[in-house]
């Protein structure tokens, strides 16, 4: 049996990843930790069937993108009943603190919230991949291991999910030219 | 690579320095695919910033050990369904092997066995499928 100590171990070892997953896979800063926390409470239950590290890291990737996908999934059932409110609300407080003028900081403000409606716009998989790969800097081997899907299936869902935020970043940016 | 007064090399190393692409080269972004890849690229690889409260590890930790856990499935005794995939696998061997032969069966028919041998085949198949899960294991 694991002790408390050994868990707070491996809680702040992992806890950057899981934040920083969290936080961009479902869009928001809105109750990650609450997250964060039924992340490492899954963990906690699952952890006396693993003994290498590496089998524990899988998991523990495993755990995360399932439960911002339960979140994801609760997210956009709201949404559909409050069609009022402001679907981008959220995404700003994401922003990196810029240096620069306002314009700049605007722009980057701007840039940032289209990458993030984007990636908001992508299939599951195909957000979990990108996430994985660019993020995390997963090796596509690692991404197939943790998803259960084959190493090509990886590499397509990555292309067209690239693709596809390129296409909206480009759609986002002549719609605005056009309200402009 | 320059298009116009743009300069892709240029917007392509403020992307990968992290510098976020004025309106001007925002705009530039929209036509130049090479330069779009890269913010692209940039961008993604960009960690959020988080902020985790410095007692978020003790207090989940603590508050995982002390919630119960959840008790043990009861392993219910299930021997009886391996033991019957067992018995019907050898009787179906016996059968196929040593059985009589029908008695309007040629001697060179190879149906009946052939039958017999992919019916006996599937229920093995199935005991051992299923005889570990049922076993608890």
């Amino acid at each position: 049996m694991h002790g408390e100590a050994q868990f707070e171990e491996v809680i702040r070892e992992h806890q950057a990843f899981v934040f920083r997953t969290l936080v961009r896979l479902t869009g928001s800063r809105e109750h990650v930790e609450d997250l964060a926390q039924e992340v490492f409470l899954r963990l906690y239950r699952g952890m006396d069937s693993f003994r290498g590290d590496a089998k524990l890291t899988t998991y523990l990737y495993r755990i995360t993108l399932n439960v911002a996908q339960d979140e994801w999934k609760r997210r956009r059932k709201e949404q559909a009943h409050t069609s009022f409110d402001d679907p981008d609300e959220g995404w700003g407080e994401r922003l990196p603190h810029a240096d620069g003028d306002a314009e700049q900081i605007l722009s980057a403000k701007e840039a940032m919230a289209g990458l993030e409606r984007a990636l908001g716009d992508l299939s599951e998989a195909e957000r979990q991949v990108i996430v994985m790969f660019h993020q995390e800097e997963l090796t596509y081997e690692k991404i197939a291991d943790v998803l259960s899907l084959p190493l090509n299936t990886v590499r397509t869902h990555l292309h067209r999910g690239r693709k596809k935020l390129k296409e909206r970043l480009r759609e986002g940016r002549k719609s605005c030219a056009m309200a402009i | 690579m320059r298009d116009g007064d743009m300069n892709c090399e240029g917007i392509q190393l403020a992307a990968r320095q992290g510098r976020e692409p004025t309106a001007y080269e925002a705009a530039h972004l929209d036509e130049c695919d090479a330069c779009i890849d890269v913010w692209l690229s940039a961008a993604l690889d960009k960690k959020p910033e988080v902020t985790i409260r410095e007692d978020f590890a003790a207090r989940v930790a603590l508050l995982a050990s002390a919630r119960p856990e959840k008790p043990a499935k009861a392993k219910t005794s299930r021997h009886w369904g391996v033991m019957s995939a067992v018995a019907v696998v050898t009787v179906m061997l016996v059968v196929c092997f040593e059985g009589p032969a029908p008695a309007n069966s040629t001697a060179n028919s190879w149906i009946g066995p052939v039958f017999l041998f992919l019916v006996t085949a599937e229920i093995a198949g199935l005991a051992l499928w299923l005889g570990p899960k049922w076993m608890g294991r």
